[in-house]
């Protein structure tokens, strides 16, 4: 669907109303449609981009690695990459942490200023959602990486999900990716309809219609769910992670054992 | 049934209406038929299709993307992704499928899975046995690979990395069993559920009605009619429930799969959660 299709007979048929003149006007349907588009993207986190970022230190700005790409939302995956004199690259995802295990699993991680000690080669990684300066927050990784072998170069792959492009376009369809700014996805098609009933529930506050609002965002959330199930794995192809697993004795070969590091008391 | 049955008798029965000059006109009700051929497709996943991914499968190339100009890919079936494995010499053409798996699955299951090279001789391989798949161009890095191929619908990886060097005479392209949009029915005498490789499936054809069902709840919008939207909405959605039991396999070798089941749980249905 277009944005014509969508603002147009879409929101005729979910309003009810071919008004374009007194509530429903076709600047306010458009707004609610681009609204919707941001908000679904935003739930499901179906679109994405990566950049490829040089390991320099153990902190770095989210919005220097995106610098004029804006529209970036959430850090989903971290990877280190290593490539060696061979040019042989090798990813290694970097297991996601919340501020609060650092906190309680790696005393003394908070450096203001300078550089922790016991650097190593990064295994873990943390958010820092809301940091003074800047807006897409700050990424830290864990232990600090060390200078690498003369025979490696080290990069950091950063995954976010990111903004659809606004619709400004009749012909635009939705879910254009605002950084690549390529087509829109083709496998989002079926749930474009989404967007008209989220839209509606948006306009039919102008009516204080309450009923329709629910209505509209029930159904609304039947496809935000829908495609949150359809991007998860089921059965024996997904993993379940316990706590049991962040208090391995230290030495242990998991992931996230500090054995070694002084910073673990 | 056929196109012009669809939008027009069955229509018009459920409406009781024929008016098809101010609310109800033909475009409309062609629309809402054809938008009730999607969203019953969307629920039950009943359109699938075979597609080529790749062209013949070169040695350390375990990357494809999924993007085509007029895809109507919208996720892969339980059966996803297949080696077409062709023998030169023979002639023998077999399908070899693959285990889908999650990027976290790979990433704690199968250490070094992310290795890349532009020589493959530096790589280790063999015959694919799992594959990901990245929607939304989350994997892909703009300097890699040019964005127009790259990303719009995701990629897939496999691993082990194809080498099929090891396999004297024989030929891998990469096949994917996929979910698709019905193609839109426009002449009077198109079929519901059409696919980019299949016909109008003859198992389908006592669901048409459904179809008819979903056009006229979304046309008595037009009226601002709430029970009878109700009404057909949940006859539509008694249709999409008889498919999916009628799919649903006994015993050890069921495959789960509950995005229908997953979308009306969530939602009450009495307001219309399917859709």
């Amino acid at each position: 669907m277009t944005l014509d299709d969508l603002a147009g007979e879409a929101l005729v048929i979910e309003l009810g109303a071919d008004d374009t003149s007194a509530l429903f006007t076709l600047a306010e349907r458009i707004t609610a449609v681009n609204r919707a588009q941001a908000e679904f993207a935003r739930e499901t986190l179906c679109l994405g981009y990566s950049v490829l970022w040089p390991v320099t230190t153990w902190f770095y700005d989210l919005d220097a690695i995106f610098d004029t790409r804006t529209g970036h939302l959430t850090p989903t995956v971290l990877l280190l990459r290593v490539r060696d004199s061979q040019g042989v690259e090798r990813d290694t995802r970097l297991e996601a942490r919340s501020p609060l295990w650092f906190d309680r699993h790696v005393p003394g991680w908070r450096f203001r200023l300078g550089t922790p000690d016991s650097p190593g080669t990064p295994r873990a990684w943390t958010w820092l959602q809301q940091t003074a300066g800047s807006a897409g927050g700050v990424i830290a990784l864990w232990p600090p990486p060390a200078v690498p072998p003369v025979t490696e170069t080290w990069s950091l792959i950063v995954q976010c999900a990111v903004q659809p492009l606004p619709m400004t376009d009749g012909s635009h369809e939705p879910f254009r990716n605002v950084i690549t700014d390529t087509a829109s996805s083709a496998w989002l098609r079926p749930y474009h309809w989404a967007l008209a009933h989220r839209a509606a529930a948006e306009l039919e506050w102008l009516r204080k219609d309450q009923i329709a609002i629910e209505r509209q965002l029930a159904q609304y959330q039947g496809y935000v769910q829908q495609l949150v199930a359809a991007k998860r794995h089921r059965g024996g192809r997904q993993i379940i992670t316990g706590a049991r697993e962040y208090f391995r004795r230290s030495g242990d070969a998991a992931p996230l054992s500090w054995g070694g590091d002084p910073l673990r008391s | 049934m056929e196109f012009l049955e669809l939008w027009d008798s069955e229509v018009t029965r459920r409406l009781s209406s024929s008016d098809t000059t101010r609310l109800f006109t033909p475009s409309r009700r062609q629309a809402a038929v054809n938008r009730g051929a999607m969203t019953f497709a969307r629920l039950t996943n009943c359109c699938t299709a075979d597609a080529e991914l790749t062209d013949d499968l070169l040695d350390g190339q375990a990357w494809a993307p999924i993007s085509t100009p007029d895809s109507a890919f919208y996720g892969f079936s339980p059966q996803g992704l297949l080696v077409r494995r062709t023998h030169a010499v023979t002639g023998q053409v077999r399908d070899w499928p693959l285990v889908r798996r999650s990027s976290e699955f790979m990433d704690r299951y199968r250490s070094g899975w992310r290795t890349w090279c532009a020589d493959p001789t530096k790589l280790g391989g063999g015959m694919p046995e799992e594959y990901v798949w990245w929607p939304g161009n989350f994997y892909g890095l703009s300097d890699e690979a040019p964005l127009t191929t790259w990303g719009r619908d995701g990629i897939v990886s496999v691993f082990p990395t194809p080498m099929p060097s090891q396999f004297p005479n024989e030929s891998w392209r990469l096949v994917a069993v996929q979910w698709e949009v019905p193609v839109t029915m426009v002449a009077d005498t198109d079929r519901p559920f059409v696919t980019s490789s299949s016909p109008s499936p003859r198992e389908l054809d006592s669901y048409h009605p459904a179809l008819a069902d979903f056009a006229v709840y979304q046309l008595e919008k037009l009226r601002r009619d709430i029970a009878a939207q109700d009404a057909n909405l949940k006859a539509f959605n008694e249709q999409v429930q008889r498919y999916l039991q009628t799919r649903r396999q006994r015993g050890g070798d069921e495959v789960i799969d509950t995005l229908g089941s997953l979308a009306a749980e969530n939602v009450p249905q009495s307001l219309g959660a399917f859709v």
